[in-house]
């Protein structure tokens, strides 16, 4: 974790006031915690159906979107159902999954899939959740530069500016 | 007279728990802030207690229903079989007319899909031989779902105190007011 | 090549067939075998679950509040999903409907501010939190347990805080968990019924009520200081059925409450006089000869001499001033009390939250004994029963490792659902402290002090008496350990929180504190994130502690919950639910069988005189008047009374923060008499200070003529994101009766004083 801290704070470009070096490995981990994690109800929840499904909770149709897209990809999420599978690591990974299949072979299947789960999914929830971690004061500059490098490849994936209201946000 | 679902609204026994309140929201999972039934306290001028008395409400399913008059997408539509209006979300253009124009505040705006949204009566369930989730849940038997064909509860009313007078628009649901204890205070001094 | 749309894309991922073979073609080309990059998803699929067409699962659930009507649930699960839940429709007493709680469980369940890894947080209240591993988790509590043992050479040094957050039976387990690691400090008692429990108790040899789906029998009922409009829904169509049948319902209460809204008559009487107005009644019922002599006679002792207190120190008029209710209303009740067929009290938790409680229900009692009401069908004094909660405790009674060393000398019992009876020739025992004083407590113990607090099942921050000096004494803990589901005010000042299943998570047994009723709770879902149960977490920490020092622990450690739900029955407890089973209990809830739905309808008691005793010789050795008799009220300490009951729209400190219920109700308040108001100069909706010599609260005020000009309401709870606590206003005095049958007094949370100014 302080390995990955370390190459995170001198990836991220210094911001206004905000000297990278600050950035401890312990603050970067509270900062995450408090932002994305818990115990606290936290601002910015990474689970698509926090923000795609009406009540806003874990669990909902949009989780069940991305268990059976995993499932047409052949891949599963090792959780047993404990992690809501539309947790954002678990479709960052599916991301992954569809590079490497894309880069096989072509399929106007698998194509049409991935235009799916980045059109009709991850872009409808990512910038809104991005949205939310702007919102919140004080985020160390790590966190908002992974933040930015999130948006920014999910602009150059769909050529799509990325949604800029904020949703009716959790807290 | 054709068949007509409703509700009756037993305010004598309703103890205003919300539990039809939140057993609509346990059904729907309508978003934060997004309410189809609401508990309503009567005001101390029509029961003289401070939220002692209570009537729910959802949609009153009219007769002539002011959300369907309004609607320039034919988003609603009352039911044949039973008189529930029901609207339809995938009709829904957002123009909040209906919101605006139902004096009783049946039909809802919910910002995150931009459409309306109001109580239809379960009508999946209905349909599945169910009751409503509300009238299901309340403890007292306060709540109950009528229909204006066959009710005969002679001490009924169709607008008591405190609920709006739309004779026009007819609305179903029916009324027994709260009544008072005789109270004993200390002597004032 | 034609587009495939997104209607298409969605209509194959409905269906497991057509989405595995969606991409076939390409998959079979072994294309996953290496996945370069991803380190979460695995290649291969798992059973997600059979996908149901419109149909549900279901699954039988109990809710496990502290709740007189502890509901019989059906959940409905979809692809491994709670959707929604209902009322079991077996129960005549559920009927088939939860309240506005138990309607909110599944926004609980699946809420994004469920706690959900253990954590740990690097100095108290400073919200920086790190992720622990379960087994990181427990090495660092386990290494603290273990340095406490060799500092002090016992563990009388870790400390437990538990009550009644969740009712199932195998959360007993985390007092088997202390069990499991030696001798320990438990903060005994309750600050819910004890008082009235040691009355009833003294008065009958025992605490139990008439089933209370026989109310519609009663021809005259009496709430007196119960609410049960607010906090027991589902008893409310007994009490209109009573009235259909032509029953007179009369509330007796301080407050104009809910219940008093609905009854024939509501009846005001000055906080912690209940006992007065009582023996007015009393009096007069014996001067005008309508007590039932015979029943008296034969099943009672100590009733002459009662009668000669009576006529000796209580009139009418001395009840009519002390209670403020005119004396011809106290005779006008009493007689009809007196001669309706059958009569019946229930009485409530929040009218013996006194200094005086334990007289008051003693009083109570008696006006109902000596009119023939007891152990009549519709009769009866009616406060609770624990008849039906005769388990195993298996999860509860674990034993202490070989060599601990504790508290010297036997101790009393540890709380209410202690039921290992008191036990003599003991060498070491559990060093037990009263729950409702545990600021003061945790301050004053010493030899060794409390240096560690494991807090379960209980939110001590938001719910015990005087934060001001619980906030201190945290100050002396080396290390707090919480579990729970939500960030409450008792987590935002731990050390280590740990997550923990909702009951839809786990297996467990419930039965009620009132009715009679038995209802399984199977796990519907798996829980969620890391959430473990209780009994799990005893395993995980027995697993660790054996690791570093074998034998510290004698809590197994593997547990199932379904397991060791199954063996808390026995064959007395089925037999009294009429089931050969505890497997029949999947099919729905049962119902006791009970002779008669009145206990004590043989008229024999379970007291050394085998009778109703007026006189009761154990409760003088008790420290209390062994003669039923009135007892003073605690004086004011300040200009007005303050009360803080339960609100309808929570349990304690559960439910209100979740957002479905602050559509509902989003913030507290505090109800001022207009006349109190007034000369205070503060209207309706206006920000007040509620202070005393405890604390203050900031808030809103609405004004009723509800409440007694004298008095200041407040209902207790905690809510999301607010400093609300009336905990600031609330000391801990304890109440006269309770250690007999906890192990502690009771606390007199009604005999609070305040004044209020507008802020």
């Amino acid at each position: 974790m302080a390995a990955a801290c370390a190459t995170l704070t001198k990836a991220a470009p210094p911001a206004d006031g905000h000297p990278a070096s600050a950035d401890t490995a312990d603050e970067l981990e509270y900062a995450f915690n408090r932002l994305f994690v818990g115990p606290g109800a936290v601002p910015a929840p990474p689970y698509a159906s926090v923000y795609l499904d009406p009540d806003h909770g874990l669990m909902g149709e949009s989780t069940r979107i991305a268990a059976a897209v995993y499932d047409a990809l052949g891949v599963s999420s090792p959780s047993n159902g404990r992690l809501p599978d539309d947790h954002l690591a678990l479709e960052l990974d599916a991301a992954v999954v569809f590079h490497a299949l894309k880069a096989r072979e072509q399929s106007a299947e698998l194509a049409a899939l991935w235009d799916y789960f980045l059109r009709d999914h991850l872009m409808l929830w990512v910038p809104l959740f991005l949205a939310c971690i702007k919102q919140v004061p004080d985020v160390p500059p790590a966190i908002s530069h992974v933040a930015s490098l999130l948006s920014a490849w999910l602009s150059e994936e769909c050529g799509a500016k990325p949604v800029t209201h904020v949703p009716p946000c959790i807290n | 007279m054709k068949k007509q679902l409703g509700f009756y609204v037993d305010a004598k026994r309703c103890i205003g728990c919300f539990a039809c309140a939140m057993a609509c929201k346990n059904q729907y999972h309508q978003a934060s802030g997004v309410v189809w039934r609401q508990v309503y306290p009567l005001k101390e001028e029509v029961y003289p207690h401070h939220e002692r008395a209570f009537y729910s409400l959802s949609c009153n399913h009219c007769e002539h229903p002011a959300c369907m008059e309004v609607c320039p997408a034919a988003a609603y539509t009352k039911r044949e079989q039973d008189g529930v209006v029901v609207h339809h979300q995938e009709k829904c253009i957002g123009c909040a007319n209906c919101v605006r124009s139902c004096p009783y505040g049946a039909p809802r705006f919910n910002p995150g899909t931009e459409r309306a949204e109001k109580c239809n009566l379960c009508w999946q369930r209905l349909d599945a031989g169910l009751d409503p989730a509300c009238v299901k849940s309340c403890p007292t038997n306060a709540l109950r779902l009528i229909n204006l064909a066959t009710f005969n509860e002679p001490n009924a009313v169709q607008f008591p105190p405190g609920f709006p007078h739309m004779s026009r628009l007819n609305p179903s649901t029916r009324f027994r007011q709260a009544e008072l204890p005789k109270i004993i205070k200390p002597e004032d001094k | 090549m034609s587009k495939i749309t997104k209607q298409e894309i969605e209509r194959i991922l409905e269906n497991p067939v057509s989405r595995r073979s969606f991409l076939g073609g390409l998959l079979a080309t072994g294309a996953l075998v290496v996945l370069p990059g991803c380190r979460l998803l695995r290649p291969g699929t798992v059973d997600m679950g059979q996908v149901w067409e419109g149909g549900y699962q279901t699954f039988r659930n109990a809710c496990s509040r502290n709740c007189y009507d502890t509901c019989s649930i059906v959940s409905y699960v979809k692809n491994g999903v709670l959707k929604f839940v209902e009322g079991a429709p077996e129960s005549s007493f559920t009927a088939g409907g939860l309240c506005v709680k138990g309607n909110s469980y599944v926004r609980r369940v699946y809420s994004p501010d469920r706690i959900k890894y253990p954590m740990e947080q690097q100095g108290r209240g400073t919200g920086k939190w790190k992720r622990l591993s379960w087994d990181e988790a427990m090495d660092k509590i386990a290494r603290k347990i273990l340095e406490i043992k060799a500092r002090d050479g016992s563990l009388l040094g870790l400390a437990l805080s538990k009550y009644s957050g969740s009712f199932g039976i195998t959360h007993y387990g985390v007092e088997g968990m202390m069990s499991s690691l030696g001798y320990t400090t438990r903060l005994v008692g309750t600050p819910c019924w004890p008082a009235g429990m040691d009355a009833q108790n003294f008065d009958m040899g025992n605490m139990l009520c008439n089933d209370p789906e026989d109310l519609p029998l009663a021809r005259y009922v009496i709430v007196w200081g119960a609410n049960p409009a607010w906090c027991s829904v589902h008893s409310m169509k007994f009490l209109y059925a009573a009235q259909e049948a032509g029953a007179k319902l009369v509330v007796v209460d301080p407050v104009f409450t809910q219940t008093a809204a609905k009854a024939d008559e509501y009846v005001q009487v000055r906080t912690g006089e209940d006992g007065a107005l009582a023996l007015g009644m009393c009096r007069h019922i014996l001067d005008r000869g309508l007590y039932d002599k015979e029943w008296v006679a034969a099943h009672s002792i100590g009733f002459d001499e009662f009668a000669a207190y009576l006529r000796e120190h209580v009139t009418i008029d001395w009840a009519a001033q002390k209670s403020g209710v005119p004396a011809s209303h106290i005779a006008a009740i009493a007689e009809e009390f007196a001669q309706a067929r059958p009569a019946t009290i229930w009485i409530g938790y929040g009218m013996q939250r006194h200094v005086n409680g334990g007289a008051s229900v003693r009083i109570l009692d008696a006006l109902v004994a000596m009119t023939g009401n007891i152990g009549k069908p519709g009769g009866g004094a009616r406060y609770a029963q624990m008849q039906t909660w005769g388990f195993n405790y298996h999860a509860k009674n674990q034993k202490q490792p070989e060599g601990s060393k504790g508290w010297i000398g036997a101790s009393g019992p540890k709380g209410e659902f202690d039921f290992s009876g008191v036990k003599e020739n003991v060498k070491y025992a559990d060093r037990t402290i009263n729950i409702n004083k545990t600021a003061q407590e945790i301050l004053d113990t010493k030899d060794p002090q409390v240096r560690m607090l494991w807090v379960a099942c209980k939110n001590i921050l938001s719910q015990d008496f005087d934060r001001p000096k619980m906030l201190k004494a945290f100050n002396k803990l080396e290390m707090v350990v919480v579990a729970d589901q939500f960030f409450n005010q008792t987590v935002e000042q731990a050390d280590i929180v740990l997550p923990v299943t909702t009951f839809f998570e786990e297996w467990n047994i419930n039965a009620s504190y009132w009715h009679y009723w038995l209802s399984l709770n199977e796990q519907a879902v798996k829980p969620l994130h890391e959430a473990k149960s209780d009994i799990e977490i005893a395993a995980a920490l027995s697993k660790r502690m054996n690791e570093l020092a074998p034998g510290s622990c004698t809590f197994p450690t593997t547990v199932d919950t379904k397991d060791w739900t199954a063996q808390e029955f026995n064959k007395k407890e089925l037999d009294l639910f009429g089931i050969s089973s505890w497997e029949e209990l999947r099919k729905g809830p049962v119902k006791a069988k009970l002779t008669s739905s009145a206990p004590w309808s043989d008229g024999v008691f379970a007291t050394p005189s085998k009778k109703y005793e007026f006189h009761s010789d154990l409760c003088a050795k008790n420290g209390h008047d062994a003669l039923v008799m009135y007892k003073e009220g605690r004086p004011a300490y300040d200009k007005l009374r303050l009360l803080t009951p339960h609100s309808k729209f929570a349990i304690n400190s559960q439910f209100q923060n979740l957002d479905w219920m602050a559509d509902f109700n989003s913030e507290p308040y505090v109800y001022i008499h207009p006349r109190t108001a007034a000369l205070r100069g503060i209207g309706h909706g206006d920000a007040v200070r509620v202070f005393n010599k405890v604390g203050e609260v900031r808030l809103a005020a609405q004004l009723t003529a509800d409440v007694p000009p004298d008095t200041l309401l407040m209902y207790e709870g905690w809510y999301k994101g607010l400093a609300f606590n009336c905990q600031n206003l609330v000391d801990d005095v304890s109440s006269d009766m309770g250690s007999f049958k906890t192990g502690a007094p009771g606390v007199a949370i009604h005999d609070q004083f305040a004044d209020v100014v507008r802020a």
